[in-house]
């Protein structure tokens, strides 16, 4: 270790001078495991910096013997060690707990869906069953406001990158707690169970479930964000509101008179200031029918949503926590797309009416705020084409996954180990031939609404447009080949080999002879 | 949380750096104001460099970090190479990757080696495995040697049983596709693709040389660490599905560091493009 260029002193310096003459180098030590994938930020690798000065310098400076060499590569060695399972672990929480990976382009899709209201006594029940200091440190999170983190973590007496981890062993613990809960549906909360419970990664959870890794990452999400809207409702529930607080069959009035409006949105301000009223007197309401008739949908879900709290700023401070990242991996599949994907394409899959003719095109305010995606910035056949209609490059991925990840479990479900043909069906044919080799477009749609969050409509629109492209760029389903038998069968066999996305979105098909 | 919208000209410097991949201008503008750049890191109460760290790829956030440390040589050379690795034939290094990258992420259940019903060794066996190197570099060490074990051990056991698997698929003539299976049970007459706990324990005890009931304890500590650990066995990639692992083959990694912690991305070889700047799980098998 005679390479490293720092003063040869047989003296340990004090914690001052070493943190001073170190702190450089362990920079450079951090930017080794950068290199190796773990996304560190400079101030994560400053506070790693702090607690090896914190916690191992004195052990450091008292088992050093000069009798054995320099000092410098000493304490080098002994940061690298300090550091590495500290950095594991963050790669462990980026990778299962927190990074978003394909899911953020559907950020604002998952406002609209249908979140069921937790009975509070129910939450509160379980909020108390987790350790005193884990909720004292989630409800302190929602309460810091706009507080830096930082400044979090210090009051708290922990780095930031503790701070987090906490944060989401905090909320595994809540999870964990509610159980068989309403808050989750079932498949959710067996995702909760698996990830949090059993601390399997992604891909294990998904083997284990029969899901894909997309839709793990997507229930994941789903459990974050209604833990978060939980937990915001009871903090106000605890604060009660500023207002003179309404009484239990005005709080259910309001709800109906909000269920039956369909599209006026301006009953949201009244519907939030109340909103730990109105879900107490559902609680207390139970099974009883409180009288509403017929409702969109759609548009009751995006009222649980706001009762839930699913539009203010504090949803906003757990999204920058869990969701702070994937930005770069979406532009990347937007550029993709467009120079690999795209290319080499005929007109009528890159025009406008190829999908005005299948899908209805989404509201303007709806398409303004898909422009911002990462994936669609990167593309102008997305912002001009498919933000139009609701959809992103990330869609396009997400379904070609949704559908490899299909095509593969069959697979190893009828066939274990088989590596033969895969016929798709059209919508009239079962899942199932004699051959037991055949799957259905339907069951391909459903799997990717599933996936995507997109509605069937626009699953199958995306579907479509894939099998067509899929006739030249044969590699658009990871792990697959699609191609035409002479009877006009389409037809998925497994590459074999792994690659890259533009690799597999810009090889051609075959010249035809 | 919130972050600031606005930043030190220091903190934008390095912000800028982060995002402007290649520019070398902004790396020695960094790099010139390297102390006053991390005095300024440690005054920040935000973080308002994630998005970039996230925009930017890893080879280039590196070479930032680099750029921090100013005018001084970087550390480099065999021996600093070294501290990232985890060889199997050092027995100190197979102690300190089974602290710092196996028991890391595992549950603590495994960790404590609960219930694996394992029988206790003699004090005197003890003592003597206390002073193998990898014992004494893992803090589980003692715990290990208490069932006459050491970090050393469950490699050699992690070993046997990737040989045994490599030794079925060859046997069967079975493609570096096809998988071959580990099912956690004992099978009267076994599907001749299933590597059952009965061949694993045997193989374990042989070459761990532990009695049966430890060996035993120790394949299905493997087996049940594979579930978080997918390249435990060298050479393949385990797979949980139900009561069974789904092994295929992968090149083996040789660096413990990069196989114990489960899918770490592997560092790049000599002369090889060190990042694909793309998407770190997609189309990428590790």
């Amino acid at each position: 270790m005679c390479e490293l260029a720092v003063i040869d002193t047989k003296i340990v310096p004090d914690l001052e001078t070493g943190y001073r003459q170190f702190r450089p180098l362990f920079f450079a030590a951090i930017a080794r495991f950068v290199r190796q994938g773990v996304r560190i930020s400079p101030a994560d690798a400053m506070d790693f910096v702090h607690d090896f000065f914190a916690e191992e310098w004195q052990k450091v400076a008292n088992t050093y013997d000069p009798q054995r060499g320099r000092f410098e590569p000493y304490v080098y060695s002994a940061f690298v060690n300090f550091v590495r399972p500290r950095v594991f672990r963050l790669y462990r929480l980026q990778r299962d707990l927190t990074d978003p990976d394909l899911l953020n382009a559907f950020a604002s899709r998952q406002e609209d869906v249908a979140e069921p209201p937790v009975r509070l006594t129910e939450f509160t029940a379980a909020l108390h069953k987790i350790p005193a200091e884990d909720r004292e440190l989630l409800l302190a999170y929602l309460h810091a406001g706009r507080t830096p983190e930082r400044m979090l973590a210090r009051e708290w007496g922990i780095p930031r990158y503790r701070l987090r981890e906490k944060l989401v062993a905090a909320l595994g613990k809540l999870a964990i707690s509610l159980g068989s809960s309403s808050l989750f549906s079932e498949r959710d909360g067996d995702v909760a169970w698996v990830l949090w419970g059993l601390e399997h990664s992604n891909s294990e959870a998904a083997r284990l479930l029969g899901m894909s890794e997309a839709q793990v990452r997507l229930a994941h999400r789903r459990n974050i964000r209604r833990l978060t809207a939980a937990l915001q409702s009871f903090q106000q529930g605890q604060k009660g509101t500023s207002r003179a607080p309404i009484g239990q069959s005005t709080a259910l009035q309001l709800l109906q008179r909000a269920l039956a409006s369909t599209g006026n949105r301006e009953i949201h301000k009244s519907l939030r200031e109340n909103a730990p009223l109105v879900l107490r007197a559902l609680d207390e309401a139970g099974d009883r029918d409180i009288g509403v008739g017929e409702v969109d949908p759609v548009w009751c879900s995006e009222i649980f949503g706001v009762l839930l709290g699913g539009d203010t700023g504090l949803q906003h401070q757990f999204d920058d926590v869990f969701l702070s990242s994937g930005l770069a991996d979406r532009r990347q599949v937007g550029d993709a797309f467009e120079q690999a994907l795209l290319s080499g394409l005929p007109e009528r899959l890159t025009s406008i009416d190829r999908w005005s003719d299948r899908l209805s095109p989404i509201s303007e305010p709806d398409y303004l705020r898909l422009l911002q995606d990462p994936s669609v910035q990167a593309s102008p056949f997305a912002q001009r084409v498919l933000a139009r209609f609701g959809l992103t490059p990330m869609s396009v991925l997400l379904a070609t996954d949704a559908v490899a990840g299909l095509i593969d479990r069959l697979v190893r479900k009828r066939h274990p180990g088989a590596s033969g043909r895969i016929y798709l069906g059209t919508s009239a044919d079962k899942d199932t031939n004699a051959e037991g080799r055949l799957v259905a477009a339907d069951m391909l749609v459903s799997e990717i609404t599933q996936t995507g969050g997109q509605d069937f409509n626009a699953s199958r629109g995306v579907l479509e447009w894939c099998l067509e492209v899929g006739h030249y760029k044969p590699l658009i389903f990871n792990g697959w080949v699609l191609a035409t038998d002479p009877q006009g069968r389409l037809s998925l066999s497994r590459t074999g080999i792994c690659m890259d996305l533009v690799a597999r979105w810009s090889r051609p098909a075959p010249e035809r002879s | 949380m919130a972050t600031e919208a606005r930043i030190s000209p220091l903190a934008e410097l390095l912000r800028s750096a982060l995002l402007n991949p290649g520019d070398l201008q902004l790396l020695a503008s960094l790099r010139s104001s390297a102390g006053s750049v991390l005095d300024e890191l440690e005054r920040l109460d935000d973080d308002p460099f994630l998005d970039a760290v996230e925009a930017s790829n890893p080879e280039w956030v590196a070479t930032v970090y680099e750029a921090l440390v100013g005018e001084q040589e970087l550390p480099h050379g065999e021996l600093i190479d070294a501290l990232f690795e985890a060889r199997c034939t050092e027995d100190r290094e197979i102690g300190l990757a089974f602290d710092q990258a196996l028991c890391v992420s595992l549950p603590a259940a495994l960790k404590r080696w609960e219930g694996f019903e394992l029988v206790e060794n003699s004090s005197g066996d003890r003592a003597r495995l206390l002073q193998e190197p990898s014992a004494r570099a893992s803090e589980h060490g003692e715990n290990l040697v208490r069932f006459g074990m050491t970090p050393k051990t469950v490699l050699i056991a992690t070993e046997a049983m990737a040989g045994l698997a490599d030794r079925f698929s060859r046997r069967l003539r079975l493609s570096d596709r096809d998988p071959v299976w580990m099912v956690n049970r004992f099978e009267d007459e076994a599907d001749q693709r299933h590597i059952d706990m009965k061949l694993m324990s045997n193989e374990v005890a042989l070459a761990a040389e532990l009695p049966q009931p430890n060996a035993a304890a120790l394949a299905r500590w493997c087996f049940e660490a594979a579930r978080y650990k997918p390249r435990l066995f060298n050479g393949f990639r385990a797979s949980c599905n139900g009561g069974e692992l789904e092994l295929t083959r992968r090149p083996p990694v040789q660096n413990l560091y990069d196989r114990w912690a489960s899918e770490f991305a592997a560092r790049p070889s000599a002369g090889v493009e060190p990042y694909c700047g793309f998407h770190r799980d997609m189309g990428r098998d590790i």
